[in-house]
């Protein structure tokens, strides 16, 4: 099966030029990642602030430049596309956005902002573009009446689901999600996850969830890829990876995530320290410094991604559950 | 609820119709021009001109036929006013939208693209701020237009002075605007539903057009207003260097230019000038702050 969209290898650095009294700087925000999403699958991307999974998303749709590596899209290498074939993927391949505050142009009525999309890529008439937003709007269980409205006049959780109407319009085949929950209330997140859900039954949608919400992705993903420091460290289907992580980051991840019931934390378990500078990652393997099993091989030579049962790819000299 | 069938026009001329502030501005502006641009009637009904000389009359008192008096040459000081206002009032218009419209554009492309074509557009900006503005304005206004191949009869007539200065205001003028544009276009570039626009696939005349220009009108609008006032004061200045609007046509300018002969003698004439552009630019600032707040849908009560 050809992997809807796929990125190889893929590398993206942000950098200024050197002044004239400072040195250039570069930092690799995504490191030799390869990752694909497959048709109709959930994929999600966890990892903690600054790990890469944002510029990966926006990688993946080509909105930052690539400094080294592929992105494929229905097998096609993007770099290689003409601006018509640019124009086909961004039909199918649609983006909902962190901050639903920040994605809605405050100028338009939220009718004008959903038909975007269509009116973009010239699909129907006016009268049909009407009544597809009168669709969508329903789709996401809004009143019809919010098309004349603007932005302001919603609560969050009502914008994100405006944002997600907008992703939907064009009929696309994989929505790329980045935090589309961080900003909502707990009870809207569920909503919306069952939401996403329902469509993914109804559509066929394939979705790329960046998250750092682990208690979300356990319900709705199917695999999971773990970002640290921009490389992946771990992709494992989401039983595998919730049951038996293999890379350290993982657990600590795992260990993080607040638990209802035992009425204790259990001490020990949270990752001491920060994420290290991209400015200047660590040598070796980049999560050494936390590391609980970080051996003097892991401070000089950095892991390959590899895999340790199919299905389950971790980049570590000392992956657990294998000694 | 009810707001479903409205446009986006209809919502903020609704929001303009509750500010008034604006609305009183706007009627004060709206009586200001239909006055000056029915000056020739006026006079007319009078049976004054404020154009012809008069040396019987010169320095009239207020009367019920020289509602102002009349002036050193005997010209009825309030049809003469309106006449100025013509000038003023429509030059202050054109140069105004003018270099809004220049500076519009070359902001946002500049704001827009960034890189070399930001770096071009806007040192040419620094070199037209850095320009000393007197002395151009003069050489500009000085030119000989026959020289560059314009027929005798259109240099003489006064049409050439009107449209000469409305393009020299014009040019000079459009810097501010193409930095408050450029400034704004930086960060809306910057903000994600740009972002989001060109993840679905928008052109850059789209994003341009649909998502920057419109949330950086309100930068625009003032800009342009403010402009407005400045215009008419550019052309007072012009006008009062003897390059300006030429007798027997006039402008507030040129008539507060006159009035300086007559401070000691006749104050009054350069208070009804200098009155008039006050109360114009005001109105227009007023006017600007209304629509400022009528374009931004957050301003809404509800």
């Amino acid at each position: 099966m050809t992997a809807l969209l796929e990125a190889i290898d893929l590398t993206v650095s942000f950098g200024d030029r050197a002044g004239w009294f400072r040195p250039g700087q570069q930092v690799q925000a995504v490191r030799a990642v390869s990752l694909a999403l497959q048709p109709g699958e959930v994929l999600a991307v966890v990892g903690e602030s600054g790990s890469g999974k944002t510029t990966l998303a926006r990688a993946l749709l080509g909105m930052v430049p690539i400094a080294g590596g592929t992105v494929r899209f229905d097998g096609c290498d993007t770099a290689a596309m003409t601006a018509a074939q640019t124009l086909a993927m961004r039909r199918v391949v649609q983006m909902v956005f962190q901050d639903p505050f920040g994605s809605l142009d405050p100028r338009l009525p939220v009718g004008a902002i959903i038909a975007e999309p269509l009116d973009i890529h010239r699909i129907g008439t006016k009268a049909s573009r009407r009544e597809r937003v009168a669709e969508l709007l329903d789709l996401v269980g809004l009143s019809p009446d919010a098309a004349g409205r603007y932005p302001h006049q919603f609560s969050g959780g009502q914008r994100q689901r405006i944002a997600f109407a907008r992703a939907l319009a064009p009929g696309p085949r994989a929505i790329i999600a980045d935090e589309p929950l961080s900003a909502l209330d707990v009870s809207i997140q569920s909503q919306m996850l069952n939401l996403a859900a329902a469509l993914r039954a109804r559509l066929g949608l394939a979705y790329l969830i960046i998250s750092h919400d682990l208690a979300a992705v356990h319900h709705v993903a199917d695999r999971v890829a773990t970002m640290y420091l921009g490389r992946i460290v771990e992709v494992a289907s989401v039983d595998a990876l919730f049951s038996t992580p293999a890379h350290p980051y993982t657990a600590a991840l795992l260990a993080a995530v607040p638990r209802i019931g035992t009425g204790k934390r259990v001490p020990g378990d949270a990752l001491g320290g920060d994420i290290p500078s991209p400015l200047a990652p660590p040598p070796g393997c980049a999560f050494h410094p936390r590391c609980p099993a970080a051996t003097s091989l892991c401070a000089t030579e950095a892991p390959a991604l590899r895999a340790l049962r199919a299905g389950h790819d971790v980049a570590c000299h000392h992956p657990l559950g294998a000694a | 609820m009810t707001e479903a069938a409205v446009s986006v026009w209809q919502l903020r001329w609704r929001r303009l119709a509750r500010d008034h502030v604006a609305l009183a501005a706007l009627a004060v502006l709206f009586t200001l021009y239909a006055l000056c641009f029915s000056a020739s009637w006026i006079e007319q009904w009078f049976g004054v001109t404020g154009i012809d000389t008069d040396l019987m009359s010169r320095f009239d008192p207020i009367d019920a036929q020289h509602w102002l008096g009349s002036d050193e040459a005997g010209r009825d000081e309030f049809t003469r006013l309106l006449r100025g206002g013509q000038v003023s009032l429509s030059i202050g218009l054109f140069a105004a939208l003018g270099s809004s419209f220049v500076g519009t554009m070359i902001g946002a492309t500049a704001g827009y693209f960034r890189g070399r074509i930001d770096m071009v557009l806007m040192r040419f900006t620094d070199f037209m701020l850095a320009l000393p503005a007197l002395p151009v304005l003069i050489i500009l206004a000085a030119l000989d237009l026959t020289k560059l191949g314009f027929s005798e009869n259109f240099v003489r007539s006064g049409d050439a002075g009107y449209w000469r200065i409305v393009l020299i205001v014009t040019v000079l003028g459009w810097t501010t605007v193409a930095r408050l544009v450029r400034a704004a276009t930086l960060s809306l570039v910057e903000r994600e539903f740009v972002l989001a626009a060109r993840a679905q696939g928008a052109s850059s005349w789209r994003v341009l057009w649909v998502h920057v220009l419109p949330n950086a009108v309100t930068p625009i609008i003032v800009a342009t207003t403010l402009r407005m006032g400045g215009v008419i004061l550019t052309e007072s200045a012009l006008s009062f260097l003897g390059v300006g609007i030429q007798p027997p046509s006039t402008s507030w300018g040129s008539m507060l230019t006159n009035a300086q002969e007559l401070m000691a003698s006749n104050p009054l004439l350069a208070v009804y000038p200098g009155a008039a552009i006050l109360i114009a630019v005001i109105a227009i600032n007023f006017v600007g702050d209304g629509l400022q707040s009528a374009f931004d849908p957050r301003a809404d009560p509800h």
